[in-house]
């Protein structure tokens, strides 16, 4: 048998595109002469012959497809502009394109817009919403407008539509409705400051065009009377202006107008800021109030955590627009297009179950969880470390905090082999300076580990310990906000997680699963881009370090990602550690490299895998190479169908037929189990790879890999390495924010 | 060979013309192409007017060349440069001993006074606004080599008006980093002109020259955007001659011994955070709110940093004035409490009596801080200074009567 599993059958919210037979798209360009500039004016000159293109055309100014051919390979036409200047038109047939080829596909996509617009779905983004059909949950005033994101692409054997369900949230309050509200609860003399407070920064969403602004300033001294110079150099006052071209009507004439920056220069010319008036721009999104306001959260899930049932009830509602509107399906005859109407089903895999290996005990789990925190409660852990010397820090206030974990940890400790001796527990004020200071004083070459109890998640202070314990001083850390052991019911539970995440970063190891594959060394490489302080991007990179995939090695986080600078990582770990701790070289090396978009891709293929390649003849030796590109965000989904009813696909299915794609070796694999809504599967991509493995194999050791990650027992998303070279990029990105010390990197210290 | 010098623009004549200056700052830049990357900044604020000089001096040139191609002589001769400030020309001559240092010999150099200044804005803004940075705080600290530090001068600055529409763009910056509000802050009351007197009249010109003032390399472009803005609002010329600490490190370090230290070990040793949470070091706003970033904080570590590295170098015993000391020596009258715990002994419980092993088995039991108190566990060794005073520590130590207590049962 070539593969390995029990079949299951599987849909997914695809719907193929069919054409039919003999099915050609042909492409014309078009010449005018004398030259017409204007986009609108060369269509308006064309279609002045619209009888002899014929109604079913597509043109973006130069390039014309129809779905018929012309009688003549050159055609000339004549038009007439409004100035009564006569011009010649030549329309060239260029190309006959098969319902295959690339410039189809771009095709198929414009006119897929097309149909969203004729069905009245408006654009905002990438996606298109729906705003005739609005949700609204009027006891925290949002409202979600229901849209679909959709692309249309080639897939193994057909073309097919992918679509996902998207939600907006919108406020269902204006900008003025916010500030009117607000007028009435603050005094007058705090009213500018609170508001410009509460807005600035905030998105709004304009109805009149579907666009959103952020709102970067609010100019309280003027109004929707005053005026503005438009591109022909007339005034205009923004009241004439918005009813004039949206037709908008105005009531509060003495409010503010709101500013916003335009997000990047177009050409040379710098268009001014947007003046926007605040009783047309509704508040979009969540606050960070609402955010962490659990009941505005759960009545959102409702809505948009869909269960499969659910999604795939409303991927069918898209189809059924297209069915039923006459004017959609008049437009898909004409180009001779027609869709599915139903949801791609084909048969999939689910692998076997892993079994889990501690300390030479087995265990198996519920597959149906991927979760094995209750059948591994209490057995021995594969390999510990004993806390001789360990230090508690906390401060008066959380007094009872720290007792309950130094209590439970002596509790659960010794069923997982860990000896426990000598807490040596310090009490400290309430402030980063007081933390810093014991760490200075206490913290000797013979710590093992350094236990801090904050009282609050604020991020300088946790920041500033693990910037010290990472670099200047490197030890172990771990930090425990007291809140979490505030419920004596839960306590012990935390107690053990935080034994075994300390033991994991103080270098122990606790579970393994049966790797059969020999002599091999998994590479994962994760990126982190920080977003707000224009500061330079990081990869983490860490390998493995021993037969079972329990031991990692985490030389460096890198401040530039450059294929060089990953090569020199690569052979650090090779030379230095894989070495010292097998006595010989690895055989094959597979590198799981996340971060990467799509566009990127063909840089890697171009530039990084030939580095590694170099690289690793420089080391000598005929190593096998296999690098494959981890993607979480895909808006793939797949159902599975069981009697009668549509529910996750278990962990372990794996999916490597109809939607992967021709030109690829890839696959998806639904690794985890999730408790609400609709599971995302994760994309592999095979982008290089010289090591012979069976796609069955290498699909079998990506899901096993997914079970080593020790910050949690049961299956996890993606591989262990990409997620500890996630954890490491991101301790580095948000915190120390330089190199840390190298004797720390045999360890998981920045679980 | 091809002809390199084909390609003199307005900017290259721009660039040519402030050499002098960035010269004067320290920097390596030998000749125009050095500097190329260096002036960008300076020549987006020029007005079109201002650069129509240069676009003028350049058409000039290229005249000249087209007609006479082995033209060796600078064209700064053929057109002169105006000089635009007679400030700098004033410091330009008085360039040899224009630092109101002495170099002759340690002594003398252990006395010289340097100041450290810093100058925080509420962002930098971009290129279409006239204004670049909005000062918000200043930082200063009088420092020699054998006395550390002897004074210092913080103030908050009202930063005026923000530029209509970059609201937002400030607050985001201010936010991630020294969190000033932006507006109706009590603090920042002084404006421009009010807090530069101050700041001169704290840096007093000695022997009526002004010394020079030290900023990080990173920092200098802000910082003295900053100075010549204030002074510009205060209808004065800016006195302060800014210059970089880096280079200041290097020729102390090479002073005494003789030798060029790298770049890498003098960034390094100004990037240090050992001392961001010492006390006494930020100003109190920053203190109380528990904030990193401070202007007044920055100047002082640069000024720890020196000292750490340099003092023993020049055999200078370091004080409280030096180094934030007393956070090291305190833990003699500080005394944090410090408990040792023996666990072998709960282990060795546990394992006597499996009934408190109940996680295993049934649902968490309840440990609750009962008052009872028993006999005094052996296991516990309280350090000589702890003893039981503080009240946190006496409880500990009743509740663990109470679990040894509950597990022999």
């Amino acid at each position: 048998c070539r593969t390995s599993g029990t079949t299951i059958r599987l849909s997914t919210n695809h719907f193929r595109l069919t054409s039919r037979p003999q099915w050609a798209l042909y492409q014309y360009h078009i010449d005018y002469n004398p030259q017409m500039e204007a986009r609108r004016l060369r269509s308006a000159l064309l279609f002045q012959h619209e009888e002899f293109i014929g109604r079913t055309h597509a043109f973006d100014g130069t390039i014309l497809f129809l779905p018929k051919k012309l009688e003549n390979k050159v055609t000339e036409v004549f038009s007439q502009t409004r100035n009564g200047e006569n011009v010649k038109i030549t329309i060239t047939l260029t190309n006959e394109l098969p319902p295959t080829s690339p410039t189809c596909l771009q095709f198929y996509n414009i006119i897929f817009r097309r149909l969203l617009k004729i069905m009245n779905l408006q654009q905002i983004g990438r996606n298109y919403y729906n705003p005739n059909d609005p949700i609204s949950i009027p006891n925290h005033r949002l409202m979600i407008w229901p849209g679909f994101t959709t692309s249309i692409l080639q897939y193994e054997t057909n073309i097919m539509l992918c679509t996902d369900v998207s939600h907006k949230v919108l406020r269902s309050e204006t900008v003025w409705d916010f500030m009117y509200n607000l007028y009435k609860q603050v005094e007058e003399q705090r009213f500018r400051e609170t508001c410009a407070k509460e807005l600035i920064g905030l998105i709004v969403l304009t109805k009149y065009n579907n666009k959103t602004y952020r709102v970067d300033d609010i100019d309280w001294d003027s109004n929707p009377k005053c005026t503005f110079m438009k591109a022909d150099g007339s005034e205009i006052s923004f009241i004439d202006y918005y009813k004039m071209q949206y037709n908008q009507e105005i009531t509060d004439l003495n409010q503010p107008v709101l500013v916003s920056q335009p997000k990047r220069r177009r050409g040379p010319g710098m268009p001014g800021p947007a003046v926007l008036i605040p009783e047309l721009c509704y508040l979009t999104g969540l606050t960070d109030k609402m955010r962490s306001d659990f009941s505005v959260m759960k009545d959102l899930a409702v809505h948009t955590r869909l269960t499969p049932e659910q999604r795939q009830h409303e991927v069918g509602r898209l189809i059924d627009y297209i069915h039923r509107d006459d004017n959609v399906q008049k437009e898909l005859r004409d180009w001779g297009l027609s869709f599915d109407s139903n949801l791609l089903s084909f048969t999939g895999r689910v692998v076997q179950a892993e079994k889990i290996h501690q300390a030479g005990k087995v265990f198996d789990y519920n597959p149906q969880f991927a979760d094995w925190s209750k059948e591994t409660r209490g057995a021995p852990l594969i390999s510990v470390k004993p806390l001789d010397n360990w230090l508690l820090i906390y401060t008066r206030r959380n007094y009872d905090a720290a007792n309950a974990l130094v209590q439970n940890l002596f509790k659960v400790t010794p069923a997982m082999g860990i000896q426990m001796n000598k807490a040596i527990m310090i009490e400290v004020d309430d402030r980063t300076e007081a933390y810093l200071r014991v760490l200075q004083q206490k913290v000797t070459s013979e710590t093992q580990i350094v236990v801090c109890l904050l009282s609050s998640n604020r991020k300088d202070k946790y920041d500033a310990i693990k910037k010290y314990l990472c670099t200047d001083c490197p030890t172990p850390s771990q930090c425990v906000i007291a809140r979490t052991l505030s419920k004596p019911q839960t306590v012990m539970a935390i107690a053990t997680k935080i034994a075994l995440q300390m033991n994991c970063k103080m270098g122990g190891e606790l579970w393994s699963v049966e790797i059969p594959l020999k002599q091999v060394m998994i590479v994962g490489i994760d990126c982190y881009h920080d977003t707000t302080a224009g500061r330079r991007s990081i990869a983490g990179f860490v390998a493995s370090l021993n037969q079972g995939m329990t031991r990692w090695f985490s030389p460096l986080c890198l401040s530039k990602i450059a294929a060089r600078n990953l090569v020199d990582g690569l052979k650090v770990c090779l030379a230095r550690s894989w070495f010292s701790c097998n006595n010989h070289m690895p055989s094959r090396i597979i590198v799981y490299r996340d971060g990467v978009g799509d566009g990127q891709l063909k840089t890697l293929v171009n530039y990084e895998v030939p580095q590694f390649l170099d690289c690793l003849k420089s080391v000598g030796k005929d190593y096998k190479l296999t690098v494959i590109v981890v993607k979480k965000r895909v808006n793939t989904r797949f159902f599975a169908q069981a009697g009668g009813r549509l529910q996750n696909p278990p962990p372990g299915t794996v999916i490597d037929v109809e939607v992967t794609r021709p030109e690829w070796y890839d696959f998806f694999i639904v690794s985890q189990a999730v408790r609400s809504g609709s599971v995302s599967p994760t994309h592999y991509n095979v982008i290089y790879d010289n090591s012979a493995l069976k796609p069955d194999h290498m699909q079998r050791l990506t899901y096993k890999l997914c079970h080593m990650y020790y910050n949690w027992p049961g299956v996890i998303r993606v591989p262990a390495p990409c997620q500890y070279a996630h954890k490491l990029a991101f301790l580095v990105g948000q915190s120390i924010h330089r190199e840390p010390n190298l004797s720390l990197s045999d360890r998981l210290y920045y679980l | 060979m091809p002809n390199r010098k084909g390609a003199r623009n307005a900017y290259y004549f721009f660039v040519r013309e402030k050499l002098p200056e960035l010269q004067r700052r320290g920097l390596p830049v030998a000749r125009v192409p050095d500097a190329i990357p260096l002036c960008s900044r300076d020549w987006e604020l020029l007005t079109e007017d201002e650069k129509k000089k240069y676009a003028e001096m350049a058409r000039k040139w290229r005249a000249e060349n087209s007609t006479q191609t082995s033209l060796k002589q600078p064209p700064s001769q053929i057109s002169p440069v105006p000089v635009p400030l007679p400030m700098q020309i004033q410091r330009r001559t008085s360039l040899p001993d224009a630092i109101s240092l002495s170099w002759e010999n340690d002594q003398a150099v252990l006395g010289n006074i340097f100041y450290f200044l810093n100058i925080y804005s509420h962002g930098e803004l971009p290129s279409p606004c006239e204004q670049r940075f909005l000062p918000c705080e200043i930082g200063c600290v009088k420092y020699s080599l054998q006395d550390g530090i002897t004074a210092d001068f913080h103030r908050f600055v009202d930063p005026g008006e923000v530029p209509r529409g970059f609201r937002f763009h400030c607050q985001a910056a201010s936010d991630a980093t020294h969190k000033i509000p932006i507006s109706g802050f009590e603090l920042s009351n002084a404006g421009h002109p009010v807090v530069l007197r101050e700041l001169y009249s704290f840096v007093r010109p000695n022997h009526g020259r002004w010394p020079p003032v030290y900023c990080k390399s990173d920092d200098w472009y802000r910082v003295n955007w900053c100075l010549k803005w204030m002074a510009k609002e205060a209808g004065t010329e800016n006195q302060l001659e800014l210059r970089s600490v880096e280079n200041l490190v290097v020729e102390l370090y090479q002073r005494k011994l003789q030798k060029e230290p790298s770049k890498t070990w003098v960034r390094n040793l100004l990037d240090v955070f050992v001392w961001d949470y010492s006390s006494n070091t930020r100003c109190k706003w920053h203190e109380e709110n528990d904030i990193l970033f401070c202007a007044l904080a920055s100047c002082k570590k640069t000024a720890y940093c020196i000292s750490n590295t340099l003092a023993s170098v020049y055999g200078v015993s370091l004080t409280t004035a030096h180094l934030p000391l007393q956070d090291y020596d305190s833990s003699n009258n500080m005394n944090p409490k410090v408990v040792v715990l023996d666990a072998g002994r709960f282990q060795k419980l546990r394992a006597q009596n499996p009934g408190c092993n109940r996680y295993f088995s049934a649902p968490v039991e309840k440990q609750g801080a009962a008052s009872s108190a028993g006999e005094h566990p052996s296991g516990v060794i309280s350090s000589c200074r702890t003893s039981t005073r503080g009240r946190g520590i006496t409880r500990l130590l009743e509740s663990l009567e109470t679990l040894s207590k509950s597990s022999s049962n």
